[in-house]
């Protein structure tokens, strides 16, 4: 995981279990093998903690990075490359930059991944606007139980420097990915078992610090969740999945 | 082993080719393909394949919210074939919790966002004009016009894999199915005209300044068309002859963001990945309906893979030049053209192509042909190397 004083998985689960000792202001930047200084410059925040994330997922676990599906959730596309584009298309000429256009594309985060790990399985980018979690979630679960594969999933989404949406507030840089597999192994954490349920349940976040970071994008609503796995006890947590339905999640520590 | 297959219980398409089925498939048959010029001003010009405006009305009443010509072509498509009534039979049945809808686009209605920046006065670099982002733009906002226009409630998400989106619609409907979590799937592929994508393909160089022309040895990019595509998927079919989704193979190549592997080596994984899951054969195969978008890249690729798994034997074609190639929509629109052509037992022919390229091996189809399709398949490629191939079937 990432987000605001969150680094990453080892080093939060301290911080979500205690969360009085939880310092927002701690920021630290993206570490990828992957994030080189060329892929930096040809990429944004938006698809670089897509990256980050989903390494530290594979990291230690001796997956086959050319062969793992993935799947992709985020709320929305690089808004300010988009921003970028439409406003070029109102200047003479329409000088749309031809390296923007390849990345405003949804699945751009995933293309490049894919390009780094040379991954030629599936890959799956979904949205579903403030449910992308919990939509991405139940299509990673889908997919590893129908074909019997390990997934990759990556929830993640970004700032943009300006207002697309002139009703969105603001919200953080925040990331998570998860690893599943149809079968247990040696390093599983838990195992999941999902529902759709009527209704809008959606469990909270007891801490209030975190609880308002938990609403600042769909990613970081993956918080629940978290805090869940970071207690290793037996729970049953709900994300929003529409207006109508709620996902419910039973985490069985493993 | 073969997988068990999925019915498609209703289809319907509006495109370039006309508003439904019907004028869809006189359109192939006639060979009257929807391209027209479209002139960009200083630009230049290029060809686009619209839908017919008189079909486009607006909308009204409590889904107001959400008018804007991509959702007008999402309302005038439902309303085509039976579609709407199709839907209204799985509720009854099933009820409408269990109806999952998979949605395939690239922009969505971010043509409303276009206009907003051009409409205003007040925009700059650092600076967005002011619109209705939630109804109009978002790229979740035509899943949900789709979910409360039919009023279904079930699982849901909107694809963008570029070119491939409303491809993998149809696999993601196949494994929500096979889970138990719907009864049934709407699968949709939405595309309207934005300048995104004309001035973006144009940067990239692929924006052809004639009608395309897949597979020609002067081929020399796309022209882009916009569609709704619908399809209702249940694990049951709704009478004897019903086509089927027999198989399904999704890959990526590893390789660039824009251009095809080289070698096309993720387009044939996803074809033998689809063949495997149908339990058939190459030579079972009556009829490919190539992705051949008319770039000299993409038809060569193609070409060099579905030769090594098929050679010579099968027919192919590429429907781009009739409807323009319909970016997130292209999987449906071609997966749905398939379908009438098993149907009507016709072959479609490449519009505008007159000289296939010679250093290219398949069995390109110039001409309509009447040839009975048992087994169908279609090709989807877009960027990030997102690859997807559907077989469909007749089950008698």
């Amino acid at each position: 995981m990432y987000g605001p004083g969150l680094p990453g998985w080892d080093e939060s689960i301290p911080l979500l279990l205690a969360p009085e000792t939880y310092n927002e202001d701690l920021v630290r930047p993206l570490q990828s093998t992957f994030l080189t200084s060329s892929i930096k410059r040809r990429t944004t925040q938006h698809m670089q903690l897509a990256i980050h994330a989903a390494e530290k997922a594979l990291e230690g676990t001796g997956t086959d990075r050319s062969s793992i599906e993935l799947v992709f959730a985020t709320s929305e596309g690089d808004l300010d490359i988009a921003h970028h584009i439409f406003y070029s298309l109102t200047l003479e000429g329409k000088p749309v930059s031809p390296m923007k256009f390849q990345n405003v594309i949804l699945n751009a985060a995933a293309g490049h991944l894919g390009i780094l790990m040379k991954n030629t399985a599936s890959a799956t980018t979904v949205t579903a606007a403030s449910n992308s979690l919990a939509v991405g979630l139940l299509q990673s679960y889908t997919t590893a139980l129908t074909e019997s594969l390990p997934i990759l999933y990556v929830a993640y989404d970004a700032p943009s420097i300006l207002k697309m949406d002139p009703k969105s507030k603001p919200i953080d840089p925040f990331a998570v990915s998860f690893l599943f597999r149809p079968e247990p192994s040696d390093r599983s954490i838990a195992s999941i078992r999902l529902n759709l349920l009527d209704g809008t349940d959606s469990t909270p976040v007891d801490d209030p610090v975190l609880a308002q970071i938990s609403k600042r994008s769909s990613a970081a609503g993956s918080l629940p969740l978290l805090i869940a796995l970071a207690k290793k006890q037996r729970a049953m947590v709900a994300l929003p999945y529409s207006n109508s339905q709620s996902l419910n999640i039973e985490v069985t520590p493993c | 082993m073969a997988i068990s297959p999925a019915y498609v219980t209703a289809f319907t398409l509006t495109s370039a080719l006309g508003v439904g089925n019907t004028a869809t498939f006189n359109s192939m048959k006639s060979r009257t393909g929807g391209l027209r010029k479209y002139s960009m001003g200083d630009l230049g010009c290029t060809w686009f394949g619209f839908i017919d405006p008189e079909a486009l009305h607006p909308i009204e009443g409590e889904l107001s919210v959400y008018d804007n010509e991509c959702n007008r072509m999402v309302q005038a498509a439902m309303e085509q074939d039976g579609f709407r009534n199709a839907v209204e039979v799985a509720k009854r049945k099933y009820g409408k919790s269990r109806i999952a809808c998979f949605l395939g686009t690239i922009t969505s209605s971010i043509c409303v966002i276009e206009k907003a920046y051009q409409n205003s006065n007040d925009v700059s670099l650092d600076r967005t004009p002011a619109h209705d982002y939630t109804h109009n733009g978002s790229l979740d906002a035509g899943m949900q016009y789709v979910r409360r226009n039919l009023d279904i409630t079930g699982p849901y998400a909107t694809i963008g894999t570029a070119c491939s989106s409303s491809a993998k619609v149809f696999a993601t409907a196949y494994r929500y199915l096979q889970m138990g979590l719907c009864d049934a799937a709407v699968v949709a592929g939405v595309e309207a005209f934005s300048e995104t994508l004309i001035n973006g393909f144009r940067a990239l160089g692929v924006l052809s300044t004639q009608p395309c022309k897949p597979w020609d040895e002067t081929r020399d990019g796309i022209s882009i068309g916009a569609a709704a595509g619908f399809a209702l998927l249940e694990r049951d079919p709704a009478q004897a002859d019903s086509l089927s989704l027999l198989g399904y193979g999704e890959t990526t190549d590893g390789h660039d963001m824009t251009a095809p592997h080289p070698e096309g080596k993720g387009i044939e994984a996803a074809m033998l990945l689809a063949l495997e899951r149908a339990g058939l054969n190459a030579k079972n195969i009556d009829y490919i309906n190539a992705h051949g978008s008319g770039t000299p890249m993409n038809d060569a690729v193609e070409d060099a893979a579905v030769y090594r798994i098929f050679g010579d034997r099968v027919a192919v074609s590429s429907t781009k030049g009739s409807t323009g190639h319909t970016q997130g929509a292209a999987g449906i629109t071609e997966a749905i053209i398939l379908m009438l052509g098993m149907q009507n037992e016709l072959v479609p022919g490449i519009l505008n192509t007159r000289q296939v390229d010679t250093t290219l091996k398949c069995n390109i189809a110039l001409d309509n042909k009447s040839h009975p399709i048992r087994y169908g398949l279609t090709n989807s490629m877009g960027f990030g190397g997102n690859n997807a191939t559907l077989i469909f079937g007749r089950t008698a």
